[in-house]
């Protein structure tokens, strides 16, 4: 803390420039705010967290066990194993969702599991029981509310296996499904019959050889090739190769160690060396299990989700808990493949934007020059984004470094009260799925959350401040 | 009508953006040169310029003085007037001219630097709380680590001189010290000016800076140098050495932070401070006097 | 005639910056009025009286409005409105380049980036309490000029320094000086042994300006804010700045300026003061005390110095009176309230938008009645304008009104010179003064005006520059208000010379 009688002063100035010009003409080292006033109707909010006593504590509490939190993969298994998730349960990404006001994309994937599953026969089958409803045979919840996330619809089912993560330093667990690749696969909303003898072929050969691998090698450590991907050119959302092909060089001498076939190990290499997103779902869970350390801290203004489901972009925050703050999902915008265009784009949709909660994604754009133009921008753009992350989180995190920035920290933290305050919306990079159920892949961009979510949060925590005690 | 007694040595640049630029510049002055700045003009020339400074020296009558003008980030000299950013693409012999509030530097406008007093920031002596608990905490400390064997030797000498030498013995140990080592401040002088520091705080500086001033220190050392001494002489130097001497001679000061501080000053300006205020600790500070 | 308005989101500019704009696109040829401005409710009525439909736009949004002579001033008035809005910005940061190139978007950010050590928050009121707290959070001292914050955000804001060990000068702080550097509006001072911590920001530029000009010098001056000694807020920073000042080794008398307190408030700062091993000068203003400058006087004997009057330019214009009544225009609120004393002591009631008595308030439209004194700082007349120390217009306008109202005899007018303020206010008043006299004079009267001119000699402005100025168009210029005021009462007792 400074002297303030006795150092040299230093100034931050926000408001009026003339007064900032006046410092700087007496010599006055000044720092000039880009002061513009906060989001319409949230300034008495802001005022009542700002005044929360709890508040400077409790963002520094959140920041530190989200830096200290580890991800190792601990284990492959079922969810019915992992979660107890019986026929005719499934998760799914995002907020909560009825089936009426569910994306295409979602329904694709809730059917596509409901065949995969043999709940049904047919499509159609598939859609009228899964129409009828949660209360039938059928419902669902979230992935996040299970303590795991999934990309895009992110549909998990009892059959379907997980990726187990374990956080040495907070005892806690977090899980993904495995990826399938990109294109007509069942998270973009695919469901025709290669999408499902793919689900087959990954729980009868890919998931037991994954788990016999694991096991044989012991916990490999998710966080160390997160950190190590970042310096490679991989921002962890939308570019995962260099995570894919070390996981691959951790686990190859297990899997050929572990007495399967050596057709059946081929094609598992094959399948994971080929997919550049095969490391996505490790990268996700290893996001929940950073942000489940700093959930739940009363008067902790820092976002622990960010989630969509396809419909509604929802977050939570550590000092609301489990709650979800919700708001219309924005289309995302970027390039499309083939002769698909922005008409053929879902609301944007997944777990996946975990890794822009934790400072990775589109906030770690200037560890990826090599995508920028494939998100629609310039090196400098990317730059440029990263650097406006850092206004609104609470700190920076040392173990994700971009080299480009000095190894400056990933952004880490995201603080409600400064996206109001700044107006200034998390950057995500995000895959985009067709509008239209079975349809697939369509393309990639950028999307941004809806300002809605952060205020309605603010709101909530306004109204959770302690009344200021009697003096 | 009052006449000010005591000029400001300040002329505020107007408070307007536009004004700030690379020719016109406003400074902050130390209290020290304030008045000299805010008085008369007077001519002097520039005497070093390097990547962080730019000391001028002018003469007002009673003997030259200096002064420096430095970037925010350079080490905090007394006599500085500290500009936003440092001054560039000056050298040693410019003209220079002071007074009446601003500080012109180059004989054009072309080349030349106009640095505004905006305001004066204010230098305080050196204390020490508790001279006894300062000379406790530093006694055995003289062995100068990272200093050239001569300048602990003559260091050395200078301690005997100041403890029980006399006058001529005490300028033989300032001969010694004068100019010795490569630099700016060559590490010699900053032994004395670390010695003078203490002296000063002690109340005990006029032998020593009677001894100093006898020497001719322009004639000896470099102009920055030489400028230096007179302000040790009043207890003035850099921030460093008074929080490292006021850290010494309080019960819970933090000794080892204040000590890491003093020594990142300089190559080894930092050592050599404080080898001359330790020597003149154990010197000055133990005696009944 | 062309009328050309715009909306644009996204952007946001205060509005000292948005007036200079707005004077720029103005000084365009063939620019019949222009408007830039943030779409407040305000400005969107200011639209309207310039004869536009206001569009639909909020609060965060800026419009534009111009009335043009043709499409080619049009198209010069908005070219120079992009480059006025591009000029803008102080390039004050001096650091933090290379990957921190954009600006820092909060008070915290900036703190982060560049270590630091005091914030100065001037955003408006509604807002300024979370910026300061965040400065308070990231254990940066704060300097809040914003008025208009409410006062139980400011006890919260004091509550919070005081757990951190940190000074938060105001809300509604218009004057600091920490070691020789000027916050807000703040004079030039020489250094020296007197600290001064002010509720009251005119008030302390006052006491800087005669303090400084005895000769005798300021070690700091701690603004605390106007609130600060009422009940509700308990003096929280009048004290942390005592304690400060009391353990400064540069400071040896302290003097304290503010309205008097609430009397339990006044008891523990009495008290505090007693203690602080320093002689303490408490300064309360009201009716039957010392003015502030007779407070100057004392703060200069008790630092062992020798007073002499102020001093003052006297008008070389004849005096042909009579002078009925007093005019003041005001720009600081606490020389508006000390002249008010001087002249009631005098004659009585004095109208004004800040009465010293509930009965003698102005109506809304300011309409002048006997001896009247505005108060053109106050916060109602600066919602969305410039302060008039900054803004010089509102005032001249209401000097020509005086100068048709045969009732007015004398205008009293402060004008404050140092960091923050007008960079030549004798440049707009001077020649206003001219015609006003001028205007009246056409009428058979002579209008006097009385200047109480606050600043020291090494303010920016020129202090005997302005003086000169404003003598030399008539105006009686003094450095004492409160002498100022005692001319204005001279005059209207005595009329005419001799």
């Amino acid at each position: 803390m400074a002297d303030l009688l006795n150092d040299e002063p230093r100034v931050v100035s926000a408001g009026v420039d003339l007064f900032a010009a006046a410092l700087a003409a007496q010599a006055v080292p000044v720092t000039t705010v880009d002061w513009r006033p906060p989001v319409a109707g949230t300034s008495d909010d802001l005022a009542r967290v700002l005044a929360d006593p709890r508040r400077p504590e409790a963002n520094a509490l959140a920041l530190s066990r989200m830096l200290e939190a580890g991800a190792d993969l601990v284990d492959v298994r079922p969810a019915s194993e992992v979660l107890g998730l019986e026929p005719g349960q499934f998760l799914h990404a995002g907020p909560p969702v009825t089936w009426d006001r569910a994306s295409g994309p979602l329904r694709g994937a809730l059917i596509g599991a409901t065949l995969f599953e043999g709940l049904a026969t047919s499509p159609g089958e598939a859609e009228a029981l899964l129409a009828a409803g949660s209360g039938s045979s059928v419902e669902w919840s979230p992935c996040h509310d299970r303590g795991g996330v999934g990309p895009m619809a992110g549909v998990v089912s009892p059959s379907m296996w997980l990726f187990e993560l374990a956080d040495p330093v907070g005892g806690r667990t977090a899980w993904c499904s495995l990826n399938e690749g990109l294109g007509a696969v069942l998270r973009y909303g695919a469901y025709g019959p290669e999408v499902i003898e793919r689900l087959r072929w990954m729980a009868s050969a890919l998931g037991p050889l994954l788990q016999a691998a694991v096991r044989r090698r012991g916990p490999v450590d998710v966080k160390a090739i997160v950190a190590q991907m970042v310096q490679m050119g991989d921002e962890g959302h939308n570019r995962n190769r260099a995570g894919t092909l070390m996981l691959l060089r951790d686990l190859l001498p297990a899997l050929v160690d572990s007495g399967a076939p050596s057709s059946d190990v081929a094609a598992a290499a094959a399948f994971i060396g080929g997919n550049d997103h095969f490391f996505l779902n490790l990268v996700m869970p290893a996001g929940k299990l950073q942000t489940a350390a700093a959930a739940g801290i009363a008067g902790c203004s820092v976002v622990t989700a960010m989630a969509r489901n396809g419909t509604d972009f929802g977050i939570q925050v550590s000092g609301t808990g489990s709650a979800w703050f919700t708001a219309p999902a924005n289309t995302p915008s970027g390039l499309y493949l083939g002769a698909f265009g922005p008409d053929d784009a879902n609301p944007d949709i997944g777990d996946s934007a975990i890794t822009e909660t934790i400072g990775l994604g589109g906030f770690a754009m200037a560890a990826a020059p090599a995508i920028v133009r494939f998100v629609g921008g310039s090196v400098p753009d990317a730059l440029a984004t990263s650097r406006l992350m850092y206004e609104i989180t609470v700190g920076e995190n040392p173990a994700y470094a971009f080299p480009i920035l000095e190894f400056r920290g990933a952004p880490t933290g995201i603080d409600v009260t400064l996206v109001a305050r700044t107006g200034v919306l998390p950057q995500i990079n995000t895959g985009i799925a067709g509008r239209v159920a079975g349809t697939g892949q369509v393309g990639a961009g950028l999307v941004q959350p809806p300002m809605d979510c952060f205020t309605a949060a603010l709101s909530a925590l306004a109204a959770a401040v302690p009344p200021p005690a009697s003096e | 009508m009052p006449v000010p007694t005591v000029p400001t040595g300040v002329r505020a640049a107007r408070p307007w953006p536009g004004d700030v630029s690379r020719q016109v510049l406003p400074g902050a002055a130390s209290t020290v040169v304030a008045a000299l700045v805010g008085g008369p003009r007077l001519t002097g020339e520039v005497v070093a310029a390097t990547r962080t400074l730019t000391a001028v020296l002018v003469d007002h009558g009673t003997g030259p003085v200096l002064l420096c003008v430095t970037g925010p980030a350079a080490v905090r000299l007394p006599c500085a007037v500290v500009t936003p950013w440092p001054l560039s693409g000056l050298r040693a012999g410019q003209r220079a001219v002071v007074g009446d509030g601003e500080l012109r530097i180059g004989d054009s406008a072309a080349d030349g630097v106009v640095v505004t007093a905006a305001r004066w920031w204010r230098v305080r002596p050196a204390a020490i709380g508790d001279v006894a608990l300062a000379r406790t905490r530093t006694a055995g400390l003289a062995d100068g680590a990272g200093l050239d064997g001569g300048v602990v030797a003559a260091a050395g000498r200078l301690g005997l001189g100041l403890l029980c030498g006399d006058d001529e013995e005490l300028a033989d140990a300032v001969d010694g010290l004068l100019g010795l080592g490569p630099g700016l401040t060559p590490a010699g002088d900053d032994v004395l000016a670390g010695a003078l520091v203490v002296a000063a705080a002690l109340g005990r500086a006029a032998r020593l800076a009677s001894v100093v001033g006898a020497a001719v220190p322009f004639d000896r050392t470099t102009a920055v140098s030489a400028g230096l001494l007179p302000h040790a002489a009043h207890g003035l130097a850099v921030p460093q050495l008074a929080a490292y001497l006021a850290a010494l001679g309080a019960a819970r000061g933090d000794v080892e932070a204040a000590e890491q501080r003093l020594l990142a000053v300089g190559h080894t300006s930092g050592a050599a401070l404080r080898l001359g205020a330790v020597v003149a600790l154990a010197a000055l500070a133990g005696g009944p006097r | 005639m062309i009328r050309h308005v715009e909306v644009r989101t996204g952007t946001y500019h205060d509005s000292v910056t948005l007036m200079q704009v707005s004077q720029a696109v103005q000084g365009e040829d063939g620019v019949g009025s222009a408007l830039v401005a943030m779409a407040t409710q305000l400005n969107l009525d200011l639209l309207a009286g310039m004869g536009f439909d206001p569009p639909a736009a909020s609060p965060n949004d800026l419009v534009v409005g111009v009335v043009a002579d043709d499409d080619g001033a049009l198209g010069r008035a908005l070219g120079r409105l992009e480059s006025a809005l591009a000029a803008r910005g102080p390039g004050g940061s001096g650091d933090g380049g290379g990957f921190d190139a954009a600006p820092p978007r909060s008070v915290g950010a900036a703190a982060r980036r560049d270590g630091a050590t005091i914030a100065f928050v001037s955003t408006p009121g509604a807002y300024a309490f979370v910026d300061a707290m965040d400065a308070l959070q990231h254990g940066l001292h704060v300097v809040v000029f914003s008025d208009n914050v409410p006062v139980e955000q400011e006890i919260r804001l004091k509550q919070e320094a005081a757990d951190r060990g940190l000074l938060v000068m105001g809300p509604d702080c218009g004057t600091a000086v920490v070691g020789g550097v000027g916050f807000g509006f703040a004079n030039v001072v020489r250094p020296g042994p007197v600290g001064v911590v002010a509720a009251s920001g005119t008030g302390a530029q006052q006491l800087l300006g005669l303090v400084d000009g005895a000769g005798v010098g300021i070690s700091h001056c701690l603004g605390v804010g106007g609130r600060d000694l009422t009940a509700e807020v308990g003096g929280a920073s009048t004290l942390a700045a005592l304690d400060l000042l009391a353990d400064d080794d540069a400071t040896e008398v302290i003097v304290v300026v503010s309205k008097p307190p609430a009397a339990d408030v006044a008891d523990t700062v009495r008290e505090r003061a007693e203690k602080l091993g320093k002689p303490v000068v408490l300064a309360l203003l009201g009716p039957g005390r010392p003015d502030l400058t007779a407070v100057a006087e004392t703060v200069v004997t008790t630092a062992g110095a020798t007073w002499a009057p102020p001093r003052s330019w006297p008008s070389t214009a004849p005096r042909t009176g009579p002078y009925p009544f007093v005019r003041g225009l005001y720009a600081g609120g606490t020389l508006c309230d000390e002249a008010m004393l001087l002249v009631s002591a005098a004659f009585g009631p004095v109208r004004s938008n800040i009465p010293l008595a509930s009965a003698w308030a102005l109506g809304p439209d300011l309409q002048a009645e006997g001896h009247t004194m505005i108060d053109f700082g106050d916060d109602s007349l600066t919602q969305g304008r410039p302060h008039p120390m900054i803004d010089n217009s509102l005032r001249i306008e209401r000097l020509l009104t005086e100068a048709r109202d045969p009732t007015c005899g004398v205008v009293l007018l402060d004008v404050v010179l140092g960091h923050g303020a007008h960079p030549d206010p004798a440049g707009e008043l001077a020649p206003a003064i001219v015609r006003a006299r001028n205007v009246a004079g056409a009428r058979g009267r002579d209008l006097a005006v009385v200047v109480a001119l606050i600043g020291t000699d090494t303010d920016p402005q020129r202090l005997d520059d302005q003086a000169r100025a404003l003598r030399d168009a008539g105006a009686s210029v003094q450095l004492s208000n409160a002498a100022a005021a005692r001319e204005a009462v001279a005059l209207v007792r005595d009329g005419a010379d001799g």
